[in-house]
């Protein structure tokens, strides 16, 4: 009693020196981490916006500006690129790789997932463990040999070359099987004992149940083909069967405006950062539980 | 609605861990089942072996007629219930439930009828619509039983479905199955590890243990006549009280149970069921009473009483739990061989601390041999008797009988212990006069009487129905006696089923493979039928130690066969063997003429049973 009675009376300490230290100092690496992926972003927008003799004039800016210091917005380089991309084309070409891929991958990959983490067969764990073990092989150092079997097959410059190399993933069937694998036995045996087949059970049990995972890795899958540019360059020599990527390879080496050439950059970049932005929460959800998982 | 047989279930992982040891089991049609055990006890292995979730290492497990062993679960027309629901997160309760009837391509409005009268029976009609996860664990585990009823199986399959509710809600469900079960009609296995939901469900509970079956009985007898320890301490709350103890029995004929700190005294009438061999004092047995036959009084009438303090008092309205020791310096320790918890309606002023006298109830006293734990007062037991060997004949049970000529050369003149099983007796109208002192219903017809002779109790199984205080006579199979005399065996009863040991062959003879069973260096060519048996084990059978179980009955002398030097003849009167030698292995098998000195002996080969030595297994 007497202790309590001798010590000072204090309020309760409303600011903690430490801690904001600590916030403020994490809040600054975060900002300038920021600045430096977006501002180049930034600065290409911008400039695409601009005349190359605006761009020529002034330095380096962040507001789109022309010679005399004002503030313009150039649309022409648009159109310009919307023509040098040969846009409807090469945007058909890009959706149908994509979406074609997208849906064979996910589905091809799942299978094989399911079949990894259920059913019983001979050699079914060191099949996986070669599987596995090829994810440390350079995706580059596939490039000839596929080449050499797209080229054996007689399929080089046609869109399933886009496609074929790329159906099976490794990466998506392990993070397949671990989700699979984390499903409930007792449910698919409950599935089992009420007569639905192995096949119902994975489309029908199994798979809405990992329906999270799905959305993320065909998103995922989505975004890499999209951006996949090595291969199509190599695979393919035929314009009509350019994409965005190749397209825009190619526009950065021929003879326009850098403005321009940004328009384009901007015009291939949008719909992938759209699709990021409405979608940016089972992005982040599923690389979450995938690294828990796995 | 289907009869399960179990026929010798084995489940071997990997060839090495036995999960279920040898199975065997019959469930009768609409027969309420209940496996209960410790867990890892291979209850709910056994249960999905039943239900196609794991394949049965050997053994056979027949539903209704069919063999099912390779049977496809979604074939066998079952259904299961899991302990976790394993409800279809992504479907509403209505397509949960409709799941399995859709699979079967049932017409959409007649499961459409089905499902609706389902929900009605289980009171979920209103959360038909409903996803699982927007219900409560009681009415997932009813939208579970749901999907089970609707498709009108003919077994129930339950994988210890309450153990997920609270304490409330179990009971509650628990009356709600047994509900269904009466009103359903159909065969139920249930697993649980609750011996309480095992003895207020079951017509007939398998306890388990380790992977094998303790002992398969209804409730009511698996309270009153445990075979072994295990089961006598699972079943029953509180649990059964054991002493360490010895048994003696007085030139009275009561019996004295000693342990290390109070003595009882049993009557000669509450003795009769106590195996003979355990009352000289020397053998050590566990003593087992139960809370309620051990009760806190002022002053014992029977004489059989323990002083006691008390350490702890539990009150539970009803009941009173008091928990005692007879050593008082270990009163507080956890576990004390000398602690015990007796149990009484409501608490008459009895507090911790204060010393009691309790009284036991000797008639329902349990023993069981210290080192293999089996029951040694069995409720069909073997009694031993006292016989009198004198000039050719055999005196006992009051009354002298010619000595049969089997007899006659390997008993001499003297008193002998006779081991008397219930088997060895039959009622009759003429043998051994005696009366009926008690009466136990066996079940199925059968009943177990006790029977008077002289000075002796005996007793027999019979399918006729008797009045107690009736007079009858009395039987006894000479064959089936075992004569001891000063501690040695004088004459030994003759086993129905004798064993060889040995191996599966396969020679070649010309262009012809033939197939062999040999053993201690004799062998017997095998039929097809067994050989294709054996062939089915795969390739492996020829490296197996085997063990041949044959019933004596079942093999018969002739020409060909296993060759034999037959030793001698024994008469028994109504039967008659023969003793049979191969190198050291003797046996018996029923004979009526002399033989040669030289036969051979033949076998009925689907009639044998057979094991692999290794493994201790029964193949077929």
């Amino acid at each position: 009693m007497k202790q309590s009675e001798n010590r000072k009376l204090h309020f309760p300490r409303r600011v903690n020196v430490a801690s904001v230290t600590k916030k403020t100092a994490i809040y600054i690496v975060l900002i300038a981490l920021c600045l430096t992926f977006i501002i180049p972003y930034i600065w290409m927008i911008v400039t695409s916006l601009r005349t190359e003799t605006a761009y020529n004039s002034t330095g380096f800016t962040l507001l789109p500006l022309d010679e005399n210091g004002k503030f313009t917005l150039y649309f022409q380089n648009y159109g310009e690129a919307f023509t040098a991309l040969d846009l409807g084309t090469v945007f058909l070409n890009t959706l149908i790789v994509c979406v074609v891929n997208t849906v064979a991958n996910l589905f091809l990959n799942s299978l094989a997932a399911y079949a990894f983490a259920r059913l019983k067969f001979f050699g079914r764990n060191s099949v996986f463990k070669v599987c596995l073990f090829s994810m440390m092989v350079p995706g580059t150092v596939m490039l000839v040999p596929n080449y050499l079997i797209c080229d054996f097959l007689g399929i080089t410059d046609s869109i399933p070359a886009l496609i074929m190399p790329f159906l099976m993933s490794i990466y998506n069937i392990f993070l397949l099987r671990q989700q699979f694998l984390g499903v409930d036995k007792e449910i698919e045996e409950a599935a089992k004992i009420e007569g639905a087949s192995v096949f119902r059970i994975y489309f029908r049990i199994v798979l809405p149940l990992v329906k999270p995972m799905l959305i993320v890795l065909g998103i995922t899958t989505f975004m890499w083909n999209y951006s996949n540019y090595l291969w199509p360059y190599i695979v393919n020599s035929d314009p009509a069967l350019r994409t965005l990527s190749t397209s825009l390879a190619e526009l950065m080496g021929a003879d326009y405006d850098i403005t321009v050439k940004l328009a384009g950059a901007v015009i291939v970049s949008a719909p992938m950062i759209v699709v990021f932005f409405i979608l940016q929460k089972f992005i982040i959800g599923g690389t979450m539980a995938g690294a828990v998982k796995g | 609605m289907a009869k399960v047989s179990l026929k010798h279930i084995y489940k071997v992982y990997d060839g090495k861990v036995k999960a279920v040891n040898d199975f065997n089991l019959e469930i009768e049609d609409k027969e309420f089942i209940v496996f209960v055990g410790p867990s890892g006890c291979g209850k709910s292995t056994t249960l999905r072996m039943v239900a196609g979730l794991e394949e049965i290492s050997a053994g056979e497990l027949w539903i209704g007629d069919t063999l099912c062993n390779h049977v496809e679960p979604k074939n066998r027309n079952i259904s299961m219930v899991f302990q976790n629901y394993a409800l279809f997160p992504n479907m509403t309760v209505y397509d949960n439930i409709a799941f399995g009837l859709k699979m079967h391509k049932v017409p959409k409005n007649e499961i459409d009828v089905k499902v609706k009268e389902a929900a009605e029976i289980l009171g979920i009609t209103e959360y038909l619509g409903r996803k699982p996860k927007a219900l409560s664990g009681g009415q997932r585990q009813r939208v579970a039983l749901g999907r089970a009823i609707v498709r009108e199986p003919n077994v129930f399959l339950f994988d210890e479905p309450l153990s997920n509710l609270d304490a409330k809600l179990r009971a509650k469900m628990r009356t709600e199955i047994t509900r269904l079960h009466k009103r359903l009609q159909t065969t139920f296995i249930y697993v649980t590890h609750d011996q309480v939901e095992a003895m207020t469900m079951g017509d007939r509970i398998v306890v388990m243990k380790g992977g094998y079956v303790q002992q398969i009985d209804t409730p009511q007898n698996l309270f009153r006549w445990p075979e072994n320890k295990f089961v006598a301490g699972f079943i029953g709350t509180p649990q059964m009280n054991f002493f360490s103890a010895a048994l003696t029995r007085e030139k009275n004929g009561k019996v004295t149970v000693a342990t290390k700190d109070f003595t009882l005294t049993i009557p000669a009438e509450e003795t009769y069921r106590l195996d003979e061999t355990y009352l000289d004092g020397a053998k050590p047995v566990t003593l087992g009473i139960r809370p309620d036959d051990i009760r806190p009084v002022v002053k014992a009438k029977s004489g059989a009483e323990i002083k006691a303090k008390v350490a702890l008092v539990e009150e539970l309205g009803t009941q009173t739990l008091i928990y005692a020791n007879t050593n008082e310096d270990e009163l507080m320790h956890e576990n004390s061989e000398t602690a015990f918890c007796s149990s009484m309606g409501e608490n008459s002023g009895i507090c911790a601390g204060q010393e009691v006298i309790f009284e036991v109830n000797t008639a329902k006293l349990h023993f069981f041999d210290e080192t293999s734990e089996r029951t040694v007062k069995r409720r069909i037991p073997t009694v031993t008797v006292k016989c009198t060997i004198k000039n050719g004949t055999m005196e006992m049970l009051g009354a002298a009988q010619p000595l049969p000529p089997a007899l006659g050369e390997s008993l001499e003149n003297g008193v002998y212990k006779t081991e008397v099983p219930a088997g060895a007796l039959a009622l009759s109208d003429k043998g051994y006069a005696g009366v009926i002192e008690e009466i136990d219903d066996l079940g199925k017809g059968r009943y177990l009487y006790r029977v008077c002779c002289g000075k002796d109790r005996v007793f027999i199984i019979d399918g006729n129905v008797h009045k107690e205080g009736e007079n009858v006579f009395v039987t006894v199979a000479a064959d089936k006696l075992t004569f001891t005399i000063n501690g040695e065996t004088a004459a030994e009863a003759i086993s129905s089923v004798f064993r060889l040991n040995g191996k599966f062959l396969r020679v070649k003879e010309g262009k012809e493979k033939k197939h062999y069973f040999e053993t201690d260096g004799v062998r017997i060519e095998t039929p097809f039928g067994f050989n294709q048996k054996m062939y089915d084990r795969g390739r492996s059978i020829f490296k197996r130690e085997l063990t041949l179980d044959i019933s004596a009955d079942k093999a018969e002398l002739c020409g060909e066969g296993l060759p034999v030097t037959v030793e001698n003849v024994l008469d028994y009167g109504a039967v008659k063997y023969a003793r049979l030698r191969i190198n050291e292995k003797s046996f018996c098998i029923p004979a009526d003429i002399l033989p040669e000195q030289n036969a051979c002996v033949k076998f009925d080969f689907d009639a044998i049973k057979v094991y692999d030595s290794a493994l201790d297994m029964r193949l077929f």
